[in-house]
């Protein structure tokens, strides 16, 4: 089974893309918004996961933000940063808790700054494997701007660290 | 210059140590050169004609003696002997080698310098003006502000990777010297009676393909919302800005294509999810910017010109000339501002070399407080000097080929290197400065002309600035052979682009047409108390479009 990364943990991938054709069986699926709206009210078992792209309103999503268990947002170039505001926008507006996975053109060089955004779980593109990713999390030790990962400011660390003495 | 705290230290060299081990493998064929691209243009490196160019950010043109001297250490050493300082008040050196450039990286971290986000598609170095602190026409200090944004937007995790390149920029005095109107994002300071400090915030300037100026999004933006304020202007960048289009990628094309009001508000909604939030400034934190940024110990100096000086102003033409060009007033009674001219009759604009850079530092020294400016109109400034101090300093200055006298001249001229270095060129910049040095070499006709900004793009990238020169030029590629379009009537502040008087012309030609233009002027002007820009505002681009093409055509009638 494929490797992916998911809470900066080497894991096997579960998740299969839905498929209309195929008769459901259960198991990790992920759905495009309109798949899942289409096959929603059936009974089905397993989890629920949301394929998205960059563009993606999360607007559009709130409704189903409670049911879906991952939201997987296809980076389909690693220099379209769109998904960086998305993973944002779902943790700090929306409060989605669930995993945010980035896949599609996912390398060690840019997972660092996915997970800042947001991302808990990555997909390596073909070619690139999980343990790569693994090194490429958590490169700094600081950082100046709020995130998903440090919702304070550095200045706000300093001061207290003054004042704390 | 703001002195880095131990976290802010470490930030840099954990960045260092991060494009160290992406060289690493991109040597080792692990990184393939496609990917490895953003990530070393982010850290400042291109591949040029030549050879890799390393852009080294200045922070709002800011630099100590001992930085200074880490750049002249570098040009030695890792260059051949020369920096060239850019219209964004950074550093280039052009024969740099990629195996080297972590090394170079790391030196630069021994001086609190880097190279972070110098080019790529992120939130660029921050400009200003570069009198900032010093000016007597001040009405805040920018460098806080800018240290604020260098802070915010290094290693922003959501911007890394925009639609195109983004440059923002901030002005604190009553003139703009900072051309807030042709930046994606110009803040001008504004003192409130009520609210106090805050800025103008101007959005969808720019120059290049599709020359703009800003609208203004917001007249005042209380300064402790500026980070949450500027997060909301980016995310609705990153996010809706067009990326189908590299041409069409930057912020200018988004706010026009939304229309202001839409973009307003589109950025007032996403700021309602940071407004007062963590990121909002806090005062304990401007103070300690405050606190780092060095401040000098002027001494109390009577206010006049001392008696020394004045004697040598009376007995010695040359240093006259150049004491009413080349300063600048300051903020402190009996000191003055020194710009010195990298613009020399003989060296290409913006250069210095390894040797000027350590003779300026020492300068900087024994003749100020240790602090050099690095202007956009590529040139160093030392602040700080008192009054009696210029003969000796313009003594000192002189065998360096550093007082030529044209700061705000014709021969002041802003270039970018062209076609000798980028790989984006369509035509060469550097030999054009030259023939227009050897062109307009009678200094006292050229003073007589009074202030002409005269700037050279070797391309639509702009680098040159000559959308917003008095006299503009720009280099074209015309069935594979350079050609030089030129327009006129451009200006920074208040920001006003040029207009193109005519057909491209060859390089040959270029310097006639421009004594063509500037004899017309000096016929056409009220009093010379009107500039050539004014003149061009007043009467229009027809006059001159005849001075420089009318011999042409006759010859063709006859």
């Amino acid at each position: 089974m494929r490797e992916v990364v998911v809470n900066r943990q080497i894991v096997p991938d579960t998740w299969v893309r839905f498929s209309p054709e195929q008769s459901e069986a259960g198991g990790d699926r992920l759905y495009r918004l309109e798949e899942w709206l289409a096959v929603r009210a059936q009974a089905r078992e397993g989890r629920v996961g949301l394929w998205v792209e960059t563009d993606q309103e999360p607007e559009a999503l709130r409704p189903y933000l409670p049911e879906v268990a991952l939201i997987a947002i296809h980076i389909d170039s690693f220099t379209d940063g769109r998904g960086h505001s998305l993973g944002r926008l779902l943790r700090e507006v929306y409060g989605y808790r669930g995993e945010i996975r980035a896949v599609g053109d996912v390398i060690q060089d840019t997972v660092n700054e996915l997970e800042r955004c947001g991302f808990n779980g990555f997909s390596p593109r073909p070619g690139e494997t999980a343990d790569h990713l693994l090194r490429g999390l958590g490169l700094f030790s600081e950082a100046y701007q709020i995130s998903v990962e440090r919702p304070e400011p550095l200045f706000r660390r300093r001061l207290s660290h003054r004042s704390g003495g | 210059m703001y002195q880095y705290d131990e976290i802010d230290q470490r930030l840099v060299e954990e960045r260092v140590a991060r494009f160290r081990d992406q060289t690493r493998r991109f040597l080792a064929g692990e990184l393939s050169e496609d990917d490895f691209r953003p990530f070393r243009l982010q850290n400042g490196l291109y591949i040029q004609r030549h050879a890799p160019m390393l852009r080294v950010a200045i922070p709002y043109g800011v630099l100590s003696a001992s930085q200074l001297r880490r750049l002249a250490w570098i040009a030695r050493t890792h260059d051949r002997g020369v920096g060239h300082f850019t219209t964004r008040q950074n550093i280039q050196y052009n024969w740099v080698k990629l195996p080297e450039v972590p090394d170079i990286l790391a030196a630069l971290a021994e001086v609190q310098m880097h190279a972070t986000q110098t080019s790529g598609n992120c939130v660029r170095n921050t400009t200003t003006d570069h009198f900032a602190g010093v000016a007597a026409d001040e009405l805040v200090d920018p460098r806080v502000t800018c240290e604020l944004i260098r802070q915010w937007s290094t290693g922003h995790p959501e911007f890394a990777f925009l639609p195109r390149k983004f440059k923002i920029a901030v002005n604190g005095a009553r003139a703009d010297r900072a051309a807030t109107g042709v930046h994606d994002i110009g803040l001008q300071a504004v003192q409130d009676a009520v609210q106090g400090l805050g800025y103008r915030v101007q959005v969808g300037g720019g120059l290049g393909r599709t020359p703009m100026v800003g609208e203004v999004v917001r007249e005042f933006l209380p300064a402790r919302h500026l980070l949450t304020y500027l997060d909301a202007i980016l995310r609705v960048y990153n996010r809706y800005g067009r990326r189908d289009n590299k041409y069409k990628a930057r912020i200018k094309i988004l706010v026009k294509a939304m229309t202001v009001e839409r973009f307003r508000r589109e950025v007032e909604t996403e700021w309602e999810h940071w407004k007062d939030g963590p990121a909002t400034l806090v005062e304990e934190e401007v103070a300690r910017i405050e606190a780092r940024l060095k401040k000098p110990a002027y001494r109390v100096l009577p206010a006049g010109i001392p008696a020394a000086l004045a004697a040598r102003l009376h007995h010695d033409t040359d240093f006259a000339t150049w004491f009413r060009q080349n300063l600048h007033p300051h903020k402190v009674p009996g000191y003055t501002n020194v710009v010195l001219s990298l613009k020399s009759p003989d060296q290409p604009p913006g250069d210095a070399s390894a040797a000027q850079m350590d003779a300026i530092a020492d300068w900087s020294e024994r003749f100020g407080f240790g602090e050099i400016r690095v202007s956009h109109e590529q040139n160093l400034i030392l602040p700080d000097v008192a009054l009696s101090d210029l003969p000796a300093l313009y003594d000192a200055l002189c065998p360096w080929k550093l007082a030529t006298p044209n700061v705000g001249l014709l021969t002041n001229i802003i270039a970018c290197p062209g076609g000798d270095y980028c790989a984006l060129a369509n035509a060469r910049s550097l030999p054009l400065a030259q023939a227009l040095q050897d062109k307009f070499a009678d200094a006292a006709w050229v003073r007589a002309l009074g202030p002409v900004d005269l700037n050279i793009s070797g391309c639509m990238n702009s680098c040159g600035h000559h959308h917003v020169g008095h006299i503009g030029i720009l280099g074209v590629d015309k069935h594979g052979r350079e050609y030089y379009q030129i327009s006129i009537g451009g200006a920074q502040a208040p920001a006003r682009l040029g207009k193109v008087i005519g057909p491209s012309l060859a390089p040959e030609e270029v310097p006639d047409a421009l004594q063509a233009m500037l004899e017309a002027y000096l016929k056409l002007r009220l009093s010379d108390a009107e500039k050539f820009v004014d003149t061009v505002e007043r009467v229009g681009i027809v006059p001159f479009r005849d001075a420089v093409y009318a011999p042409n055509q006759e010859a063709a009638c006859a």
